[in-house]
């Protein structure tokens, strides 16, 4: 199967074939990290746009990063959000940077479906580096890249996802591509930070993680946004801590066999324990380093491609 | 003496239909309906006639916002689009809601004299839910009814006082739905789709929570209320309870909410934003049913103009609204008309004879001695729904670019000819 796509948009518009050729691009640009000289020629001459309507840090290091192992020419962008009242709207933004003749644009924004939006009215290549909590699909092909290189194989695999599932792009993103992959996905996290609907999508739902931890492959955590305590989603942080944090004891139970994952950044103490992120079962800096393989690997499959989604 | 006659006419009332008759119309006024065709009658051969179309929900968006619409646009679109009236929404910028404002509609609405125009004002002083507004001196100055439209009336004692002053002449409130509480920060109907696109969810339970409780205190009240834009099947049970009691109460339902359900939000289209949000297929299923068994009283456009540039935006940023008035009669045509969902029947009676029932005005329908307030539908015509079609100063349509079928061919109002396809 050839690449077609000319646009990255979103998890749940790939395929597990088409995950499967990111994937091992990703794997051939991991090489190129360990080379004493890390860059290839394959986007010489072509322009990127990293334009960030959010703060980022790793994801926007991450890209450029990519960027330049492939010799593109890249410049970032930090934008404020648009609005219809106060100044330039998203896509006058957008039209302008093309006019400069850009040949990619990544984008973060607050909005889900930002990047569609796009995509649906720019000739650039576009990227979508997170978008509200819609999707967030790099994220989740370099965490399925660290899947793939530590378990070779995903079909029959038992992942946990840990943590606040409603405001996450991340979980929606993983989601879909467990779904696709033959992934047995168990979601833990206190009903009110479990999305409503999510009853409907093929998941094992599990409200205590104690029941829940046992014989995971993989759990996978997310950062908890401290803000959610004021909104009333949880009545205070040691509450929290005490029934959904991967403490250490309940990290002791399951060392033998599970292996940790985080987007980050963590909140050590927070969601997980400290000593459990820097234990030898974290995979956590693992999916850093194949962040930065997995975002070349998008750049040089979507500069082929040419079909529009 | 002006005289218009049309020939070879089938007529449809909400109660019954004739064929192949004759339409004198004198002066404002049909004279008279007859067998014969007559030499000078415009031939109506293979048309739909039916009672002038009212639209009970409107946004003219005069004064204040002129850029989206105003009472000259807004009234061209509704001739064009089969509509003989028009109510308008208090929520205009700043709300009509002194007895100077209706004036100035009135004022408006006589200076473009293309359709009739029924101001609604505002229940409550700036649409604040604080005070109530100077009700009865705003019925004098040509106020049909009240509502606080888009704002709700949130603060539940307000509204009680509203209707029971309203108690007086039966004065008719219409209320719009929404526990803000459930809607904040919401963009489309809480379901899979939310979960999928990420748009934050409105439960349907913002519609029925607050419908149950408007509809308690009519009831309680023995005060009349219409429920505006019904969109969740859940509200639908509500209001059949409360009509089995035999309370005061009637309810609209939208196009769009008879049309689509919330799977065209997968797309993030903003031309489908609205409020409230297209609900799921089993909603408008229930919709329609309870069109046909009459748990809907009428349907309304909630015609609701923004500008291109305001709608094309990222999703979170679009506003809330659908165009309606030039698309209402040819997209249910289209989609429910034509499949025998729906027959012109139900559009005469839900259209046009209920709404007149409503506002208390003559009764929309055709038949002699009866203002002449006709629309003559062509189906075998079609209508594409481009730019420069619409008259409407916005374009924000799900229809935007589609060509639809049937044609409104002529719109009369009062005797006089208001709109007239090319």
């Amino acid at each position: 199967m050839k690449w077609t796509k000319k646009h990255l948009l979103s998890i749940e518009s790939l395929s597990a074939e088409e995950i499967g050729i990111i994937l091992d691009n990703g794997l051939s640009f991991r090489e190129v990290l360990d080379r004493p000289i890390k860059k290839v020629p394959a986007l010489r001459g072509k322009t990127v746009v990293n334009l960030f309507f959010e703060p980022s840090t790793r994801t926007l290091v991450s890209f450029a990063l990519a960027e330049k192992h492939l010799s593109a020419d890249s410049v970032n962008v930090s934008a404020k959000t648009s609005s219809v009242l106060k100044g330039e709207t998203l896509l006058d933004t957008a039209r302008n940077i093309e006019s400069m003749k850009t040949d990619m644009v990544v984008i973060r924004h607050s909005s889900p479906g930002a990047a569609r939006f796009l995509a649906e009215r720019i000739d650039s290549n576009v990227i979508n580096a997170g978008d509200g909590i819609h999707e967030h699909p790099t994220q989740a092909l370099l965490d399925l890249m660290t899947i793939k290189e530590h378990f070779k194989d995903f079909n029959g695999l038992n992942i946990m996802i840990l943590g606040d599932i409603a405001h996450s792009r991340v979980a929606r993103s993983l989601i879909w591509s467990f779904n696709k992959l033959g992934i047995n996905t168990t979601l833990c996290a206190p009903p009110t930070l479990m999305p409503m609907y999510i009853d409907d999508v093929d998941v094992n739902i599990e409200y205590d993680i104690d029941r829940a931890i046992a014989n995971q492959d993989i759990i996978y955590i997310l950062r908890m946004q401290l803000e959610r305590q004021k909104s009333g989603l949880f009545p205070s942080l040691s509450e929290y801590i005490k029934y959904y944090s991967l403490s250490f004891e309940r990290f002791k139970r399951i060392k033998e066999r599970t292996m940790i994952m985080h987007p980050g950044p963590i909140n050590r103490g927070v969601e997980v324990d400290g000593s459990v992120a820097d234990s030898s079962n974290s995979l956590i800096l693992n999916q850093v380093t194949n962040g930065v393989a997995v975002r070349m690997a998008i750049l040089y499959l979507l500069n082929g491609g040419k079909d529009n989604e | 003496m002006s005289e218009m006659i049309l020939n070879n006419c089938h007529i449809v009332n909400h109660d019954t239909e004739l064929k192949n008759k004759t339409i004198y119309i004198e002066n404002e006024r049909i004279r008279a309906i007859k067998e014969k065709p007559d030499p000078n009658g415009l031939d109506m051969k293979g048309m739909t006639v039916l009672p002038g179309l009212i639209d009970m929900h409107v946004h003219l968006r005069e004064p204040g916002e002129e850029h989206k619409e105003d009472i000259l646009s807004g009234s061209r679109a509704a001739a064009k689009g089969g509509f003989t009236g028009i109510c308008l929404m208090p929520n205009t910028k700043p709300p009509a809601d002194t007895p100077q404002a209706v004036s100035f509609l009135v004022k408006r609405a006589n200076e473009t004299d293309i359709v009739d125009i029924f101001p609604f004002g505002a229940l409550t002083k700036k649409l604040e839910s604080n005070e109530i507004t100077e009700i009865y001196d705003m019925i004098k100055a040509g106020a049909c009814g009240f509502s606080d439209d888009g704002e709700g009336t949130s603060n539940s004692k307000i509204l009680f006082n509203a209707a029971k002053y309203c108690l007086r002449d039966d004065i008719l409130i219409t209320t719009h739905c929404e526990d803000k509480v459930f809607t904040e920060g919401g963009q489309i109907n809480d379901s899979r789709i939310a979960l999928e696109t990420g748009l934050k969810g409105i439960p349907h339970i913002d519609e029925d929570i607050i419908v149950y409780r408007n509809l308690a205190i009519a009831s309680y009240l023995g005060a009349r209320m219409h429920i505006a834009h019904v969109s969740s099947s859940h509200s639908l049970d509500i209001i059949d309870d409360f009509k089995k009691r035999g309370d005061k109460i009637t309810c609209e339902v939208t196009p769009h909410h008879l049309l689509f359900n919330d799977t065209v939000y997968k797309n993030f289209d903003t031309n489908y934003k609205v409020k409230p949000p297209l609900r799921t297929e089993k909603d408008r299923k229930a919709l329609l049913a309870a069109l046909k068994n009459g748990i809907i009283d009428i349907i309304a456009t909630d015609h609701a103009p923004h500008q291109i540039y305001e709608k094309e935006v990222e999703f979170e940023a679009a506003p809330f609204g659908i165009l309606g008035l030039e698309t209402a009669l040819v997209s249910l045509y289209t989609y429910l008309i034509k499949d025998n969902t729906l027959t012109f029947r139900d559009i005469a009676r839900s259209m046009s004879y209920n709404p007149s029932r409503i506002l208390g005005i003559e009764e929309h329908y055709i038949k002699e001695g009866a203002y002449a307030d006709i629309t003559v539908f062509n189906s075998d015509a079609k209508t594409s729904i481009t730019r420069d079609f619409i008259s409407s100063k916005s374009f924000n349509t799900p229809f935007k670019d589609k060509t639809l079928d049937g044609r409104i061919e002529l719109t009369i109002r009062k005797g006089r000819i208001v709109y007239e396809a090319e």
